[in-house]
């Protein structure tokens, strides 16, 4: 109540300074009623009328943008049929400086127009200041009185809305004590409350690092986030917290994500920033009965490339996950693991029955390089697979075998004429790639110049320039 | 304008007013709808605003679905390594322009909603809300509609206001406008539209420019144009004809005179652009690099294409912008000077657009490159709605003829409602080729009865039929 209060006396405190210069305007230009200048709306029409315009150019202040044109372009005409010059328009148009304007239009000089918007802000900006301290006092002491209720629902509302108070210290340190509350609920609503006010929530550490023992997966999971969270936005480090058993809250934290179509993005960097030294458990979490925890372990070893390479046989069983976002996952995560000791695993998988698998290990050799000429005949018979993705990518996985794959040769000439253009593509950098011959790869490359489509025919004028600049 | 080069609030005849009724009462349509690259536009405003920064990462995930595929890699949610900067920042490839005709109404927007927080309001002062996306969308229709009255009055300086508001009717109707407008407020299109409009009313109503200083007020105005999309930089073109129909008095006011306007002209223009500068300098390590990928193939235009191939070709799409064409050629025979700075910038336009790798604009209603260039089919359908009417003025009667010219009009903005509809609920591609027989055959079968559906839960139940538009989108 106090808060609303003290509100209304600072907008009533400028509201009035505003009216006194209105009514003092319309007076001076000797247009009326200048009683309108009280009314909220009507004060609007005013000016449109000291520009000597009708009262319905105020519509117009309604819509946004159209306002500040239009308010510009009024006050400017008012400012002309006062005497006054027109560019005192733009500084009506900035906020708290209008004010001063406004008091010298009205006729105040300056030095005392600039002394009434002093003295007027002395008295509406701290009751502003203070109606919101005081606000957001009242909604703590409600969240804190809210905690102490018997009732679990309402002791979890209060949590819930403790993060959104606008005093995060007091309220972090709350939720903190709320850590320990018997209802499940509760603990995770505080542990995701702290998460929100990261940097605030960093004095609660030893809070947190606690709440890690929790019984409930859900509240040891978000209690990991926040922690996390807090030591990216400033709040020290978790050096001190056992990584495995971050990792393991994390991955509890997993079972509650909510996106359909992207992992989230911050667990993600959180058990990858915590798995570095140990990516063993996010391998074994490939195989966790929870889909959400397989998909976020496969993008956390993605990110971790070749440090997890020993994850590699994990990734490519879960390539054949009954979820796609796993599949999908585990497969660009393979492409960024495989070391060269997986070859001959991948080389496998370029002959499975899924196009996906397929896909994904083409990509894969591609990306292992010269380390791939063990697998160049599988390579060379993938580029008569049925799927143009898989067929494309072999060929660029040849190219990138270098001069180990001469072998494929003949096969790429004959992909240059295949029906898919980005294979074309592909076929002519792979012969790029494996340094093609003088007598077979240059004519096969000349002929595609002609190619009807312009990505085939760039790749090849490419490749051409590459075995040139390589002969010479 | 004034001596004193303060503009002066328009007095409306009675046909603008009642055209600025009509824009005004339309406003309602506007759907705050941020997707696609809207998304991109709008996170300069809310990442400086809100965050205080140009890290877009959180911008980005709040995308629409296809957006935030195109960002982050679906197995892993990380930003694709093309959208990783060296500085650690995001790509962003569209222009700072937008974000700074929406910042007074995202302030507005934001004080009213910290406003009511403060009684206990419980809006999200995210930037996402309903009042921030509508106070930016109704932005855009406001400086979309401000744009076209620009354009009206600069198309009376060769016109009757009759033919001029006829014209404007027209373009705002029966072109491509009007999806950026009401559908799409946060692509740049209808923005670009608006500072192309200021900038030519500023030099069709006051040129020839005898002061530097009103060469230095058309380059601030250029600045903001460049700013809005590189390729309504184009109409700059106009700047370099009217400078070189200026030297033809050379030896009346010199060279040094003629130098120093070019001179006002690009340092004003530079000044204006520093805020794009200096933002994609701090992006993407240089001022000059957009950060668009696409490529442009400029020995291969596609200039039939452009024109009329059924995927978004400008003129199968818009007709009307055929007649404005015509018009603008018949204004070179009137006015030259400004007929050719017209027609020159929309050739460059035509050229540049036919270069580009995606001439068709991917997902676009008609050709929405050429959106920018609003105003100036304004005038040239004003000019030929003017030589039309003097045409038939001469065998019919008054009204006779203003019917006559009416009714095509009416017919355009019809066709074009319906093709607006059929594209915005996919019963046409939005990308690729579009059967125009299965077009025509659905705009006289299947538009009417389910566009007064849609009409009826869009008034009744809005929220619902937006969200169920998104989902198939």
């Amino acid at each position: 109540m106090t808060a609303v209060l003290l509100l209304a006396l600072s907008f009533l405190a400028v509201h009035a300074f505003l009216a006194v210069c209105l009514h003092r305007l319309a007076r001076l230009a000797g247009v009326g009623p200048a009683g309108w200048a009280w009314v909220p709306g009507l004060n609007l029409a005013l000016v449109a009328r000291l520009a000597g315009r009708s009262p319905a150019w105020a519509v117009l202040l309604l819509v946004p943008a159209l306002n500040v044109m239009v308010w510009a372009l009024l006050w400017a005409e008012a400012c002309r049929r006062l005497g006054r010059p027109a560019w005192l328009a733009a500084p009506l148009c900035v906020p708290v400086l209008n004010l001063a304007v406004l008091a010298h239009l009205a006729g105040l000089s300056p030095a005392r127009a600039v002394t009434a918007v002093a003295l007027l802000l002395l008295v509406s900006v701290p009751a502003a200041v203070a109606a919101q301290r005081i606000g957001q006092r009242a909604r703590t002491d409600a969240g804190l009185r809210g905690l102490q209720d018997p009732d679990a629902e309402s002791r979890r509302r209060a949590a819930a809305a403790l993060a959104r108070t606008g005093e995060p210290s007091r309220a972090a340190a709350a939720l903190a004590a709320a850590l320990r509350d018997p209802d499940e609920g509760v603990r995770a609503e505080a542990a995701r409350g702290l998460e929100s006010l990261a940097p605030a929530a960093a004095a609660q550490k030893d809070a947190l690092i606690a709440a890690l023992d929790d019984g409930s997966g859900r509240v040891r999971g978000r209690a990991a986030r926040a922690l996390w969270t807090a030591s990216r936005t400033g709040g020290g480090s978790i050096a001190a917290v056992p990584p495995e058993k971050m990792q393991a809250a994390l991955l509890e934290s997993a079972r509650e994500a909510d996106g359909e179509d992207t992992p989230d993005a911050s667990l993600v960097l959180a058990l990858a920033a915590c798995s570095a030294s140990a990516p063993e458990r996010l391998a074994l979490a490939l195989g966790d009965p929870d889909f959400r925890v397989r998909w976020h372990a496969a993008a956390a070893l993605m990110q971790l490339r070749r440090v997890a390479r020993q994850a590699a046989p994990a990734l490519r069983r879960a390539m054949d996950d009954e979820e796609w976002a796993v599949r999908n996952a585990a497969g660009r995560a393979l492409e960024d693991v495989a070391g060269k000791e997986s070859v001959p695993m991948i080389a496998e998988a370029l002959q499975d029955e899924s196009s996906e698998t397929r896909y994904h290990s083409a990509r894969a050799l591609a990306r292992l390089g010269p380390a791939s000429a063990p697998a160049v005949p599988v390579l060379i018979a993938a580029l008569r697979d049925p799927d143009w993705e898989v067929r494309t990518e072999s060929a660029w996985a040849l190219g990138a075998v270098g001069g180990a794959g001469a072998s494929a040769e003949p096969a790429l000439i004959v992909a240059l004429r295949d029906p898919d253009p980005q294979v074309r593509a592909s076929a002519a950098w792979g012969l790029a790639g494996i340094g093609g011959s003088r007598a077979a790869a240059v004519p096969a490359l000349r002929q595609a110049l002609s190619d009807d489509v312009r990505e085939p025919r760039e790749a090849a004028a490419g490749a051409l320039a590459r075995l040139e600049a390589r002969a010479r | 304008m004034n001596g004193t080069g303060t503009p002066r609030l328009p007095r409306l005849s009675r046909g603008e007013a009642v055209l600025a009724i009509a824009m005004l009462a339309t406003l309602p349509l506007v759907n705050p709808y941020l997707r696609g690259e809207g998304n991109g536009t709008y996170a300069y405003v809310r990442s400086l605003v809100l965050d205080g920064d140009l890290r877009f990462d959180n911008e980005y995930r709040r995308g629409d679905p296809s957006f935030v595929s195109q960002s982050f890699r679906k197995a892993d949610a990380q930003p694709w390594p093309p959208m990783e900067m060296p500085g650690g920042y995001l790509r962003n490839q569209w222009s700072v322009g937008p974000s700074l005709l929406w910042l007074p109404s995202f302030l507005q927007a934001h004080a009213a909603v910290e406003m009511a927080r403060l009684l206990g309001g419980e809006e999200a002062a995210d930037g996402y809300s309903l009042p921030y996306r509508l106070a930016c969308a109704l932005a855009t229709a406001g400086y979309a509609f401000c744009g076209l009255f620009l354009a009206c009055r600069a198309a009376q300086r060769f016109t009757a206001p009759a033919p001029a508001i006829l014209a404007t009717v027209a373009v705002w109707l029966a072109s491509s406008l009007p999806v950026y407008v009401y559908f799409l407020p946060f692509y740049s299109h209808a923005l670009a539209a608006f500072a192309v409009s200021v900038f030519l009313w500023y030099w069709l109503t006051r040129r020839p420019f005898g002061r530097p200083r009103q060469w230095a007020a058309w380059g601030l105005i250029g600045g903001l144009v460049w700013q809005m999309e590189p390729l309504a930089g184009l109409v700059f073109v106009v700047a370099v004809v009217e400078w070189l129909a200026s030297l033809r008095s050379l030896h009346a006011t010199g060279l040094r005179h003629a130098a120093a306007g070019a001179a006002a002209f690009g340092g004003a223009a530079v000044l204006a652009a520093l805020p794009q500068l200096v933002i994609k300098s701090i992006l993407h390590g240089s001022a000059l690099r957009t950060g668009t990928l696409n490529r442009y193939f400029w020995d291969t235009p596609r200039l039939v294409d452009v024109g009329f191939a059924s995927e978004h070709g400008l003129f199968l799409w818009t007709p009307v912008l055929l007649v404005a064409l015509v018009g603008l050629v018949v204004l070179c025979r009137r006015e030259p000077v400004a007929g050719l700075g017209l027609l020159a910038a929309f050739a460059c336009t035509y050229y540049v657009v036919a270069c580009y790798e995606a001439w068709h604009g991917i997902s676009s209603f008609g050709n929405r490159f050429f959106v920018c260039l609003t105003p100036a089919f304004v005038v040239g359908a004003a000019v030929a709605l003017d030589r039309a009417h003097r045409l038939l003025a001469r065998r019919l009667s008054g009204a006779a003829t203003w019917t006559a010219l009416a009714a095509p009009v009416a017919v355009l903005a019809a066709w074009n409602a319906g093709l607006i509809f059929q594209w915005g609920t996919n019963m046409v591609p939005r990308q690729g080729p579009v059967d125009f027989a299965l077009v025509a055959r659905n705009q006289a079968t299947a538009v009417p009865g389910r566009i007064a559906a849609m009409a009826l839960r869009y008034v009744a139940s809005r929220q619902q039929a937006v969200r169920e538009q998104e989902r198939k989108d």
